[in-house]
């Protein structure tokens, strides 16, 4: 058994050590490379296990060349045979293991085969012809076949400018301006903002509501003692459990809308109405993510639209407005509106709920927009972010 | 077996590494939060704060990340001059941004969660927040260079360093370097 693993373990190592060496461009075998040139094939030596820098020759593999049970010829260094065969470094020479019949190999080459199998001659057929190619050729061209244009020595360039769509950057050191730093913040898209003058208009319009109209009245309601806020910020926290209950039913996490049950079930009894949020000190109720209609909807795969600024509402998007209506029509504070009953009770019991909110708005407001270069795109891109959390929760 | 064994030892020690880094993390960020909080006891508003607890953050932010990453590829095109004053102001920025967060006297109960390795050298150390009766979810982005250093604020969800790549992003393409510091400048000096 464990023997096998480590087997296995080797096996892995190696393939990963052939990837690795074949995505870096070095041959992993070492002396399998070949080259045609004038004098026929002739193997290359490899520097370190790559193949010569700044080489403008085209490379084979030697078993695409290589004729059967013929090894390749040594490589000559000159087009005229001498009698004596100079020293070979080639590794592909030195691991030969029928050195002498290489030779003869060599000095055999422009001798038709004796007996060659159809595919070995069709090999040397593509070998004569390659070789001919070259010898036919002018130097220049021979020298560099298969070289990429931009590779080839072109008229002296005076200045970078001279060169066309070649772009040169400042090389800077990694971990200090790198594509990667800065980079990091490229992926937080905010919503499109296809009415972005409307907005503007309406941001503004905003913020003056919320300095002259908003502020003072939030600064009356906060008279009223901390306790007693709390006590009502609770009670509508608590009676808005449909929207919650529903949407997570609507998105199928059904085991979510078993806690929103539980923690309505323990508030409403235990809580005296709401009053307390004794969920709050159960671990498993105390933070249940609130779900809402807008997510529902991206759930659902509807995206954002574009960005809209609703007048007294604030940022949102036309998903977003949408999700608003319908969290509207099932909250039971709006029912109250809608169910016959005097307009004076209706806004004693809406009232609050508006106002029970604005403080934490306001702050939220405030965050985003009091050290802002450009407070209309500092509330956008946080609405963004923050909407992205929430669908993701 | 001894191949298995070399093998489960390298995935401990990995492990162990990153854990250390997180715990080392983690401790730097608790030492920092509670240096701010000590601070924050003795200023008597928001301004005195800014300028009492500068030479701490200093120390434990990483301003000069967070600006190159709230600029984005378009640091590339600030001069140093501009790259020098760009820092400066949004360290400025920035400080007195984190000191307008709290009133005196009131500091928040941090309750640390488990810190996660997204790449080494990188620590994401979630916390909850109870400030004010409200509860807020906060990440510290931290990394490690010379030491550990906070990179990026995330609250709720909403991440300062890419509130302000979207408002730099803007201010870069209208006129460029320029127009960042300026914008910068103009901000420094509306919030003062």
């Amino acid at each position: 058994m464990c023997k096998t693993l480590a087997t296995l373990f080797v096996f892995i190592l190696s393939i990963s050590a052939l990837q690795a060496a074949a995505a870096s461009g070095v041959s992993p075998l070492g002396s399998d490379i070949v080259v045609i040139t004038k004098e026929g094939v002739k193997s290359v030596s490899l520097e370190g296990g790559r193949l010569p820098k700044n080489s403008t020759e085209t490379y084979f593999l030697k078993s695409a060349v290589e004729v059967k049970g013929r090894p390749l010829a040594k490589p000559t260094p000159s087009p005229k045979p001498t009698p004596s065969p100079k020293p070979v470094s080639s590794p592909l020479a030195q691991t030969s293991s029928k050195p002498v019949r290489a030779q003869k190999g060599a000095t055999q080459k422009s001798k038709p085969e004796s007996s060659p199998v159809l595919s070995t001659r069709k090999v040397k057929a593509i070998v004569q012809k390659e070789v001919k190619k070259r010898q036919d050729a002018s130097p220049q061209v021979a020298s560099a076949p298969i070289v990429p244009q931009s590779k080839t020595p072109g008229p002296k360039k005076t200045s970078f400018e001279e060169t066309p769509n070649i772009t040169i950057t400042k090389k800077s050191p990694v971990g200090a301006d790198s594509n990667e730093d800065l980079d990091e913040y490229s992926k937080d898209k905010a919503i499109p903002d296809a009415v972005e003058p409307l907005n503007r208009g309406f941001f503004w319009f905003n913020h003056q509501l919320y300095t002259f109209v908003f502020r003072p009245v939030s600064k009356v309601y906060g008279v009223i003692p901390k306790q007693a806020r709390a006590a009502i910020f609770n009670v509508y926290d608590n009676v808005e459990f449909p929207v919650r209950f529903v949407n997570d039913l609507l998105q199928l996490k059904f085991k979510r809308a078993d806690l929103e049950a539980r923690k309505f079930l323990v508030n409403s009894v235990a809580g005296v109405g709401g009053i307390m949020r004794v969920s709050d000190r159960i671990p498993a109720l105390a933070n249940v993510p609130p779900a809402d209609t807008a997510q529902t909807l991206a759930k659902w795969g509807f995206g954002h639209g574009c960005y809209i600024v609703l007048p007294v509402f604030g940022p949102s998007s036309v998903r977003d407005t949408v999700g608003l209506v319908g969290d509207y029509a099932l909250s039971p504070v709006t029912w109250v509106s809608f169910g016959g009953v005097p307009s004076a009770v209706a806004l004693a019991v809406t009232g609050p709920n508006s106002v029970r909110n604005m403080d934490g708005k306001l702050n939220a407001y405030d965050a985003a927009t009091q050290n802002a270069v450009d407070p209309y795109q500092a509330v956008r891109s946080g609405y963004s972010q923050y909407r992205e959390k929430a669908v993701a929760k | 077996m001894r191949s298995l064994f070399l093998l489960l030892t390298s995935l401990v020690l990995i492990h162990g590494r990153v854990s250390a880094s997180t715990i080392e993390a983690e401790k730097h960020l608790k030492k920092a939060v509670s240096e701010v909080a000590q601070i924050a006891d003795r200023s008597a508003n928001s301004s005195a704060l800014a300028v009492s607890v500068r030479p701490v953050l200093v120390n434990i932010i990483s301003f000069d990340l967070m600006t190159r990453r709230a600029v984005g590829p378009g640091w590339r095109e600030f001069t140093d001059a501009q790259q020098k004053e760009a820092t400066d102001l949004f360290t400025t920025l920035i400080i007195r941004n984190y000191s307008s967060k709290f009133s005196p006297g009131e500091f928040p109960e941090i309750t640390y969660k488990t810190p996660m390795c997204p790449v080494p050298g990188r620590v994401e150390i979630p916390t909850s927040i109870l400030y004010k009766g409200s509860h807020y979810e906060v990440i510290y982005r931290q990394e490690e260079s010379v030491a550990w250093r906070i990179t990026d604020v995330v609250i709720e969800g909403v991440s300062m360093i890419a509130t302000y790549r979207t408002q730099f992003d803007a201010q870069f393409k209208q006129g460029g370097a320029v127009a960042v510091i300026s914008s910068l400048k103009k901000s420094v000096a509306s919030s003062q």
